[in-house]
């Protein structure tokens, strides 16, 4: 704790951004909130939008979806056309409503993910992050560390070793895998947070640990927090989609759409859309989370 | 902690210049200290995986008698399973068994395998020089087209350039690994007949998948990249007193904001090695090549425990060494740390 | 029509944010005479550092000249394109950064910085004779010894010893001008004067014209032959030193001169004089009942090597009802000693009674209830406010915290504070992005008064603010304790401010009380060699 002065810190090259007296009224018109915010939270809110018509897609596929995703409604490898608008598998099953109903397993299953992620990485952020450099911080690096060294895939890999195949473990798996990434983040958030001057002089004004925390942290570190959540969500449905693929996620008749993917590879030559589609539908949603993540990001 | 002043009152100048011997211990200080870290995130890795594999109810004896496929419940009397538990060493206590793991983990080995008997190192020699190649080939030519793709986002006058190079990495980061591969696969090797679709042998079947893996992590490294430079590129010595000397921009970036930029690179470079290894196991089956991660999945599905902990086991070595020598070069080459390091032995990413 | 080697017609500077553009400089016309020093002086926001940059050509990429010339050596160097403009950087304009910690590249050497520059302007000299010159110009900079530095980093440096080899920098290719930046306002005042110091002597040694960009009157009158005043992008009166600060013209100006007490008749006054001209009045008898007393405290921050030791048996009294000021440079423990003082460190030996309580002995429970009777006000306005709280939320924070009265009553309390403070009822719904700094100011003193404490520590009140608002919230700080009756600890780098509101000083100085008694004491009868070069500053 070295003393600091700051005389006037006149404001280098940015005009009036922290002046006060004459340019007082300057500054305060302009620290109102300016048009690209505006446009910035528009821009998340369509986002959203989007998102949240994706979860009622998922909840219920039978809005959106034309066939039964599990009936042989048709030609085998029917091109995309007017009535199978992404086209038919190799037993004619209509593949627009097999990755409609599919969105329901990867979203829920990243879901999940993401909430094992969140809450463990979360308590061992916070309970590291309190005291940096006590032993239980040392511990719980060492640990988070660990965790890390093993690359996602295989880590979810020995987990459904044990406890068997399905969306379900491979979910918690992930979990588990990106865990580190949100204790590593919370603990630095932790960190970070007991530096900010607003929240000492919180503390000096009375105020308690849990008020300090909820009115002060909490509000301050939600967006990076939220940025990241969006994010790692992306990479769960990309990792469960992974583990599909390769046969530990869902068994085949499912319409995950690892395990289309996974099928559609063998017909590749012949009927390019069975394995190509789902990929693409699975790339729009993550880029729709990673876009809301850099929104959010900005947007802090 | 807003404006830095004289902080250092007592100025480094008046005290001597650091002696070599005492350079040569802060060195050596480091190095244990990272070593003796390494270590223990094996120990806890090794005893993580050992417990998650060994402690729950999955049953290595069932895929020995021969439901090699099936990861579900058979239905086998008692009897035969125990026989069979005391031929593997499975019927030995529990912390017996850990503790002959630990044992043979500093002999180098890694027990043997529960399905065919073999010892699981000499699985892991056949599978790895090929995996090796892959990854070690993708990650040469990913690190150039990493720094490529960020000068590509800083350095262009064109605003519209700069977008769209900043925009390519963020977008390949979002696709699923395994079809990109499958996208490459269609492309070039069924629709334009270019390269193999697969297998292990000839040289041309490694274009397409460390093309993928290349790309993959050129993305990643640039990401971390420009967001660096374009902080680099911010501060008061690029932005002002560089200029100032007569420096053109692309000068500052290439003299002064690239070498400094790198130094958060190197820091995520480690981590990301890992998640390149996972990507490999993937791109591996996709292309079904033979190597760590066909023997990964292969072992999943037959529970064969002990050659799935040995995978874990020697991964989680890999990414540990190569973060260890990442953090010890970082903070030898980065003036700012090379004095803080010998004090504090916590730089981790 | 004097010789000027820089003539700025017509000027006008913008920055396109978001969708608006603002004007920071409009139609701005100077003139430069050679061989001169002449300062721009301004508050925050007068534009004095964007007119700078416009000279040199390093606006930020938001920034743009519309309209105007400017002639260097006769040319309009804005008809030149960014390539032909860029030989005259180093060459022709040197340039002094204002933020000496920053500005030099934390990875390379001092010495590859020093070298880097006659590279970039391509001098014939060879390498042995850039040495030697680099060299001469170090030891013209004040180093002693320039050998051993030119293989050391940055961060191995102090910011005094950075500015003055980016002072070296600028003058390295012996430019016709240098322009300096505020190029002391980030160091302790001591260090300042010695990068003032070096400035002086290359330019009269390589015969330059300087411009100094600063928002302090008593510097520009000591160091500049000519000053231009700067206010919100228009220059409000340009002359030499003397004539324009012993009869200003323009109201801007005499406002200025107004809010700094050292300057006075054209010419700089001691702050032993500005203290003896200062009217205070009939001082009150300080009272014999102490609310601040520290015995022997020390308090030592790492182990080790890398330790520093921040208070070093540090005693002091406070009486109660008066203000007291602790007066140290950065590093000296002052901030430390404020914290102890809190109960945000704890002290490592020696005891600390804050109304008659041990902080140290406290538990938990009884040091928030201590904190009930002592507040304070942080030293940054614009870290010290949560932003997404509303100023009832903050100001209303420790009644809520304490909860004092009804949600009504808190209410009315806040309303009564806000008027306090002199800030309009209405302010209680806006958040402090909405505010300026003086304005943050007065919600932080706000919060601390809500639950109508009896000592208040002030971390460098004003020091965040431009010098005509440092006067508006000292003023109102003073107001304020002789309606309430309040005690202050004063915690400040300035002197000058001592000088005008306490009635005790103590002067510290790494870790250690040097000078401590009556400001009268002080102030006019310093013992200590410490002390007086602080006030011959």
């Amino acid at each position: 704790m070295t003393d600091t002065l700051l005389p006037d810190t006149p404001v280098g090259v940015g005009a009036a951004k922290t002046g006060s007296g004459p340019v007082a009224a300057a500054v305060a018109r302009a620290a109102e909130p300016p048009r690209r915010r505006r446009r910035r939270l528009k821009e998340i809110h369509v986002h959203l939008l989007l998102l949240a018509a994706l979860v009622v897609i998922a909840v219920f596929p039978t809005l959106v979806a034309t066939h039964d995703p599990f009936e042989l409604d048709g030609i085998p490898f029917t091109s995309p056309n007017g009535t199978h608008f992404f086209g038919t598998d190799e037993i004619g099953r209509d593949l627009y409503s097999r990755v409609v109903h599919g969105l329901q397993i990867s979203l829920f299953s990243a879901t999940l993910a993401v909430v094992v992620a969140l809450v463990l990485g979360s308590v061992v952020g916070i309970l590291s992050g309190l005291r940096p450099g006590s032993w239980l911080d040392r511990v719980l690096g060492v640990g988070t560390e660990a965790v890390m060294a093993v690359p996602a895939v295989l880590l979810a890999l020995a987990v459904i070793t044990t406890y068997g195949r399905g969306a379900f473990v491979a979910a918690i798996a992930i979990g588990l895998g990106e865990a580190t990434g949100f204790a590593r983040l919370v603990r630095g958030v932790v960190i970070q947070s007991s530096t900010f001057t607003f929240v000492e002089a919180a503390r000096t004004c009375g105020a308690g640990p849990i008020r300090t925390i909820t009115r002060h942290i909490v509000p301050n570190v939600f967006h990076p927090v939220l940025s990241y959540t969006a994010l790692q969500f992306g990479l769960a449905l990309l990792a469960i989609g992974s583990l599909s693929y390769l046969g530990f996620g869902e068994a085949p008749p499912s319409p995950e759409w690892g395990v289309l993917i996974a099928g559609g590879q063998k017909y590749l030559a012949h009927a390019w859309w069975v394995a190509i589609i789902p990929g693409l539908a699975l790339t729009a949603v993550v880029v729709l989370l990673n876009r809301i993540a850099y929104l959010l990001q900005e947007d802090h | 902690m807003t404006t830095t002043t004289d902080t250092t009152e007592p100025t480094p100048l008046e005290t001597p210049a650091t002696p070599r011997s005492t350079v040569v211990r802060d060195v050596s200080r480091v190095v244990a200290g990272r070593l003796v870290h390494a270590a223990l995130v094996i120990y806890a890795a090794y005893s993580a995986s050992f417990f998650l594999l060994f402690v729950l109810p999955g049953d290595a004896v069932l895929a020995r008698i021969g439901t090699t496929d099936t990861v579900g419940v058979a239905d086998i009397s008692d009897l035969d399973l125990d026989v069979l538990r005391d031929e593997v060493g499975l019927s030995d206590s529990l912390w017996t068994q850990y503790w002959n793991g630990i044992a043979g983990l500093f002999r180098g080995d890694l027990g043997s395998s529960l399905v065919n008997d073999r010892a699981v190192t000499d699985l892991l020699a056949e599978a790895l020089p090929n995996t090796l190649a892959l990854a070690g080939l993708s990650l040469l030519l990913s690190v150039p087209l990493g720094f490529l793709l960020a000068l590509l986002a800083v350095n262009p006058r064109s605003r519209l350039v700069r977008s769209f190079a900043a925009l390519v990495p963020s977008a390949y980061v979002s696709l699923p690994v395994f079809w990109i591969g499958i996208l490459f696969i269609y492309l070039f090797s069924i629709t334009l007949g270019w390269f193999p679709s697969g297998g292990s042998q000839s040289a041309s079947a490694l274009v397409l998948p460390v093309a993928v893996l290349a790309l993959l992590g050129a993305a990643q490294f640039a990401q971390v990249l420009i967001s660096s430079l374009r902080t680099e590129l911010g501060t008061t010595y690029a932005s002002v007193t560089a200029p100032a000397k007569g420096a053109s921009r692309f000068y500052t970036l290439w003299h002064h904001c690239l070498r400094n930029a790198a130094f958060p690179f190197l820091a995520v470079f480690g981590l990301r090695v890992g998640q390149l290894l996972g990507g490999t196991v993937v791109i591996e089956v996709v292309f079904s090549r033979t190597g760590i991660g066909r023997l990964m999945v292969d072992s999943v599905k037959a529970v064969d425990l002990t050659v799935v902990l040995g995978l874990v086991v020697v991964l989680a070595i890999v990414y540990v060494v190569v973060n260890m020598l990442v953090d010890i070069g970082y903070s030898l080459l980065d003036p700012r740390l090379r004095r803080r390091a010998s004090t504090t032995q916590e730089v981790t990413s | 029509m004097t010789d000027a080697i820089l003539r700025v017609t017509d000027l006008t500077v913008t920055y396109r944010r978001d969708d608006q553009v603002d004007t920071a400089l409009d139609a701005v016309s100077i003139e430069v005479p050679r061989g001169k020093v002449t300062a721009i002086i301004g508050e925050s926001g007068s534009g004095k550092s964007t007119l700078a940059h416009a000279i040199v050509r390093l606006l930020p990429h938001n920034g743009g000249i519309p309209a105007g010339a400017i002639d260097f050596e006769g040319e309009n160097v804005l008809e030149r394109s960014d390539k032909a403009f860029r030989p005259l950087r180093g060459r022709h304009v040197g340039f002094v950064p204002q933020d000496p910690i920053a500005s030099l590249n934390p990875t390379r050497t001092i010495g590859a910085q020093l070298r880097e520059s006659f590279k970039l302007a391509h001098s014939p000299l060879s390498p042995a004779a850039v040495q030697e010159r680099i060299l001469t110009d170090l030891r013209d900079v004040g180093f002693t010894d320039p050998e051993t530095l030119l293989t050391r980093y940055p961060h191995e440096l102090s910011g005094g010893m950075r500015q003055r080899i980016l002072v070296a920098i600028a003058f390295s290719q012996r430019p016709a001008l240098v322009i300096a930046d505020e190029p002391t306002s980030a160091l302790d005042v001591l260090v300042g004067q010695d990068v003032l110091r070096s400035i002086h002597e290359a330019r009269t040694k390589h015969d330059s014209t300087v411009v100094l960009i600063t928002h302090d009157l008593a510097l520009a009158s000591r160091n500049a032959d000519h000053v231009i005043v700067l206010q919100r992008g228009v220059v409000a009166e340009a002359g030499p030193v003397a004539e324009v600060f012993a009869d200003p013209q323009h109201e801007y100006t005499r406002a200025l001169l107004a809010s700094s007490a050292r300057v006075a008749e054209g010419r700089v006054l001691s702050i032993a004089e500005a203290y003896a001209r200062h009217d205070r009045g009939t001082a009150p008898a300080l009272s014999t009942d102490v609310a601040i007393r520290l015995d022997g405290v020390h308090k030592r921050f790492g182990s080790g090597r890398g330790g520093t030791v921040a208070m070093e048996g540090v005693s002091l009294e406070v009486p109660r009802g008066s203000t007291f000021a602790l007066v140290g440079e950065s590093g000296s423990g002052k901030t430390t000693t404020s914290r102890v003082i809190l109960g945000l460190e704890s002290a490592d030996a020696g005891t600390v009674q804050v109304l008659g309580q041990d902080v140290g002995s406290l538990k938990r429970k009884q040091l928030r209830d201590l904190r009930r009777r002592v507040q304070v006000v942080y030293q940054s306005p614009f870290e010290s406010l949560n932003p997404r709280l509303s100023l009832r939320g903050i100001i209303g924070e420790p009644l809520d915290a304490f909860k004092v009265g009804t949600p009504t009553e808190r209410a009315a309390r806040v309303a009564e504070l806000l008027e306090l403070v002199q800030l309009p009822a209405a302010y209680a719904e806006r958040r402090p992005r909405e505010l300026s700094g003086g304005q943050r100011q007065r919600v932080a003193i706000a919060r601390a008064l809500a639950i109508q404490p009896e000592v208040v520590v002030l971390d460098e009140p004003v020091s965040a603010l431009d010098a005509t608002v440092q006067a508006q919230v000292l003023d109102l700080l003073g107001e304020i304790q002789r309606e309430l009756g309040l005690t202050y600890f004063l915690v400040t780098h300035d002197l000058a401010v001592v000088a005008d509101v306490a009635q005790t000083v103590a002067v510290m100085r790494r870790g250690r009380i040097v000078e401590q008694g009556t400001t009268d004491q002080v102030i006019l009868r310093a013992e200590d060699t410490y002390t007086k070069a602080l006030l011959a500053v």
